[in-house]
């Protein structure tokens, strides 16, 4: 017995000592938090120097409709809807790029296929500040007007198996398929933006369009944004032959007209 | 009559004949299943069934409405099969006009016991079918309000594409949810 106590209590002795041994380290320690922490409070002031830095970069996300297989709809001969708005999306892209200091990505820059999970994650990875999904629509449905979607808000569904209260209470973890939910406002309020720009006379054009309203609609890729989405048809004359010059001239007055509303979006949020 | 014809009278008189038979048989034959929905429209009025069916289309805020017969002797999936029929029908006369074509052919339908009905599409309803967004809003719209006002047993409506779920109708509407009647508004 007295061989088994002894080394237990000779242990604890020394944790004991090795306790009491750290204690003017720990004080040390505590000096230099406090001291950084001081120093940080006081850099985080704003000083001179910081105030001419220039903003922090904001990020656009641009998501060309479909792409690979998925060809969307047949625009004029040999003319498919991914092409044009991939073209579309690249004019935006260097439009935005010209007009203000924003990242910008694209979802994908050439014909390949790419997922809606895809095009979503890497939204919600950049942290973008705008989504901005690029379709196409004829002119014939529309009466040449653009068109302009935001999210149906989606109902909570419960995972099978899982209670809410359960879900709530885990983690401050939002569900994939309600992440718009929370940017309905911010939604809304960039689409209003982007119609409104749409309506202004285009300097070049000198054409104007009506107003309408955005639509409500339930749309896969705007779903698992966690940022300001919408997803906007662009009018294009279908079943039409579109000479390039004609088709190149439509696309860039289309694009300066969604720079400008997507530069006063960011401007004044 | 001349000779040339007495020859050919019995030819012609077995033609006839043949005609009626056909005529006669066809009436027997195809009858009952139009009885029980699946092709000829002529229901019994005892069985006879009213149901609503909208029409989304355009950019009219409100969509058109025509009331249709089914068999209510006919199975739950049969009825349903009957009106998404009517649907097509119509909506074909709408994209007619345009000189178009729309296939949203049915590969199955399933009905669940708590009121989930399952819509299962043919491929070919995801390829160069629709202009725009909207438009496949519309038919979902189409869809959804026909069937879950007509049979209020049937709470909500899952579509799938060739036998498996899918993120978009055909690249926009959001088919990772389940549709309820309020959706639709």
């Amino acid at each position: 017995m007295q061989r088994g106590s002894f080394p237990r209590k000779s242990r604890e002795a020394q944790k004991q000592k090795q306790h009491h041994g750290s204690y003017p380290w720990r004080c040390v320690a505590l000096g230099v938090l406090l001291l950084s922490a001081g120093a940080g409070s006081l850099s985080a002031e704003e000083t001179p120097e910081k105030a001419a830095l220039p903003p922090p970069l904001q990020v656009v996300v641009i998501d060309p409709g479909h792409g690979g297989k998925d060809g969307g709809m047949l625009v004029a001969k040999n003319r498919l809807e991914k092409d044009v708005v991939l073209a579309a999306a690249l004019a935006l892209k260097e439009e935005l790029g010209r007009q203000a200091n924003l990242q910008l990505y694209l979802t994908r820059t050439r014909d390949i296929a790419v997922t809606i999970l895809e095009r979503t994650t890497m939204a919600n990875r950049q942290e973008t500040d705008i989504f901005i999904s690029l379709h196409l629509t004829t002119q014939t449905q529309t009466g040449g007007q653009v068109r302009i979607y935001i999210n149906q808000t989606r109902e909570l569904e419960r995972p099978a198996g899982l209670q809410f209260s359960k879900m709530q209470a885990s983690a401050y973890i939002t569900p994939w398929y309600l992440a718009q939910n929370g940017q309905q406002g911010l939604s809304e309020q960039l689409a209003a933006v982007l119609l409104k720009s749409w309506r202004e006379p285009d300097a070049v054009s000198g054409e104007s369009e009506l107003y309408q309203a955005p639509l409500v609609t339930p749309l896969s890729v705007l779903t698992g944004v966690r940022a300001p989405a919408v997803l906007v048809e662009l009018p294009l004359p279908a079943g039409q032959a579109l000479d390039d010059r004609r088709f190149e001239e439509t696309i860039r007055i289309m694009s300066r007209r969604l720079a400008r509303g997507l530069v006063q979006f960011l401007t004044h949020r | 009559m001349d000779a040339k014809m007495q020859k050919w009278l019995p030819v012609f008189g077995g033609l006839a004949g043949t005609a009626v038979v056909l005529a006669v048989g066809i009436f027997f034959i195809v009858r009952p299943f139009g009885l029980q929905g699946t092709g000829d429209p002529l229901i019994p009025p005892d069985q006879a069934r009213a149901v609503k069916v909208y029409i989304y289309s355009g950019q009219l805020p409100q969509p058109s409405m025509q009331v249709v017969q089914v068999n209510k002797e006919a199975s739950l999936p049969e009825q349903i099969r009957w009106i998404m029929r009517k649907i097509a029908i119509l909506y074909q006369q709408e994209y007619k006009k345009e000189g178009r074509t729309l296939d949203f052919g049915i590969r199955s339908l399933y009905v669940r016991k708590n009121g989930l009905l399952i819509l299962d599409f043919e491929k070919s309803v995801q390829y160069n079918q629709f202009h725009g967004a909207w438009e496949e809003w519309q038919l979902v719209r189409s869809l959804v309000r026909s069937i879950l006002e007509n049979y209020p047993e049937l709470n909500q409506m899952k579509i799938l594409v060739g036998g498996q779920e899918v993120d978009t109708l055909a690249g926009h509407v959001d088919l990772s949810r389940s549709f309820i009647l309020g959706d639709i508004e």
